[in-house]
């Protein structure tokens, strides 16, 4: 009883209190029917937490794909409105859906039937690479959810951006194991280069903080089973000990006292190289 | 981990409670038989305490105030049940009603008195008391349970998420992002170290550089649960517009 009450209390929250699309997967379907039983429960307490304690999923217009587009501007206005000798811990990642069949890059999001693309601007900008023949073509069922009007870039900055950025970093693709596993830590690289540019470039980043930590990874998206985050750096910058505030130390690891030895995602990748221009240390 | 622990236990006692809070309920059915006979057998008993014990304990119970009309619908109610008697219920009713007649009536005289009659009373206000202790006692919990709500998602999602995932997504992140953990045990892990180096929610701005896609600002992501762990503020380093 209480196995089952927890795993309603479990599925509440990964799903709407409105209705839901129907489901007819065979293995979930007693817990779907289950979980309705306690719709009304849930509702009245809080088990959907997006209801109570987080904000609700909207969208934020801020940069796609998780570039930092406020680039060395925003940097700053972040950096300032640190607190007195405080600290600051920046978070960057890419995100990446999987679908009910596995499929990398496809996610089927509330209220929706279909399958749709997880990041999409990543995706996009790797279609728009295909579609100039810049890439070996993929025949990803996923990617046919995009029309043409969708990859067209004249009007659309920062996609333009992400395309450029990725175009050099395409090389070995045909290599990995999974196209949209290679483009998602292929945008961890970009994020991760621009974040430190915003950090090293910074000359009087220590006048106001006197320490900076960063984590990086890959943020997974899943309809059922919880959302994951695949940590791939986890670094720290302190004030120098002279007390020279223009003075930039090399970062402090922070990783394997955290999360243990780094992954090795070299067959993943296909190849060192890969690896090494997506700026991920592999054990 | 200690907050999903209250949690739980929050949840283990409310269950706990909705089952004993259906105890006083059947309690009160068996005693409103009782003051119905007491009006029937006692003429000991004064009508006007009879009426008033009555109408508090059920007020459906058809007591009036006049002690002869009360007697009158007694008698019918008496002649009711005896046409009825073949019924099983009412048997069964009837039997359930003699045995806790004969629990009151202490000295077995057929009657109940006034002293047998204040033990009836004692019994309605300590189950009286009892529900507003539960009452009380259900609405705390409630509140602690709502408090650590995220926390109690949490564990569960982490103990039963094996039931009710999707194999071949599993699979696929498994392949593809082999160290992936789940968004709130990685957010624990990076609070523990930070916090070691003097990373404090009063001290510290988070800025977070991740897509504006709407799946990432769900309540379990990590974007959210940081946000929620650092002072309820992150600043958009992706900009905003």
């Amino acid at each position: 009883m209480f196995e089952l009450f927890f795993l309603s209390l479990s599925l509440s929250l990964s799903e709407r209190c409105e209705e839901e699309p129907e489901k007819v997967s065979g293995s979930s379907r007693f817990y779907d029917v289950f979980s309705q039983q306690f719709k009304s429960f849930r509702c009245l307490f809080l088990l959907n937490n997006k209801h109570t304690h987080a904000p609700p999923p909207i969208i934020y217009f801020t940069g796609l794909a998780g570039l930092p587009f406020a680039g060395k501007s925003g940097f700053g206005a972040y950096l300032h409105h640190v607190p007195d000798n405080g600290k600051l811990l920046v978070i960057f990642a890419p995100h990446v859906g999987i679908d009910a069949e596995g499929q990398i890059g496809g996610l089927q999001r509330d209220g929706q039937l279909k399958v749709s693309n997880a990041c999409g601007a990543a995706i996009g900008a790797y279609k728009a690479l295909q579609s100039k023949n810049k890439t070996p073509n993929d025949p990803l069922l996923v990617y046919n959810t995009l029309q043409p009007e969708n990859i067209d870039i004249k009007f659309d900055p920062q996609l333009e951006q992400i395309v450029n950025l990725l175009a050099p970093r395409l090389k070995g693709i045909d290599e990995s194991q999974n196209s949209i596993s290679f483009v998602t830590y292929q945008m961890y690289g970009i994020i991760r280069e621009l974040i430190t540019a915003c950090i090293t470039q910074t000359d009087d980043l220590f006048d106001y903080t006197t320490e900076i930590a960063v984590v990086g990874g890959v943020i997974i998206n899943r309809r059922k089973g919880g959302d994951f985050f695949q940590p791939l750096s986890f670094e720290t910058r302190k004030r120098c000990l002279s007390g020279d505030t223009k003075k930039i130390d090399p970062p402090i690891d922070l990783y394997e006292e955290t999360f243990g030895v780094h992954p090795n995602l070299q067959s993943i990748m296909g190849s060192k190289q890969a690896l090494d221009r997506a700026s991920i240390v592999s054990s | 981990m200690k907050q999903a622990q209250r949690g739980l236990i929050a949840v283990v006692l409310l269950l706990l409670l909705a089952a004993v809070l259906q105890l006083p309920e059947s309690c009160t059915a068996f005693v409103v038989p009782v003051i119905t006979t007491t009006t029937t057998l006692s003429p000991t008993m004064t009508s006007r305490t009879a009426s008033d014990t009555s109408s508090a304990l059920h007020s459906s119970a058809g007591s009036t105030d006049d002690g002869e009309s009360s007697n009158k619908s007694s008698s019918k109610s008496s002649k009711s049940n005896s046409s009825s008697n073949s019924n099983f219920l009412d048997k069964l009713f009837e039997e359930e009603n003699n045995k806790l007649f004969n629990k009151y009536d202490i000295d077995n005289s057929g009657t109940i008195d006034k002293n047998e009659f204040k033990s009836v009373v004692k019994k309605m206000n300590k189950e009286s008391r009892r529900r507003e202790v539960f009452s009380i006692v259900s609405a705390t919990l409630g509140s602690i349970f709502v408090a650590s709500s995220s926390n109690t998602f949490q564990f569960g999602q982490k103990k039963f998420r094996s039931k009710y995932l999707e194999p071949n997504a599993e699979l696929a992140m498994n392949e593809n992002f082999p160290t992936a953990l789940l968004s709130s045990d990685c957010e624990k892990l990076i609070f523990k170290t930070l916090h070691k180096r003097g990373f404090t929610p009063s001290n510290t701005l988070l800025g977070h550089s991740v897509c504006s896609d709407e799946v990432n600002t769900r309540g379990e992501q990590i974007i959210p649960l940081m946000i929620e762990r650092w002072n309820k503020k992150g600043f958009a380093l992706g900009g905003k517009f």
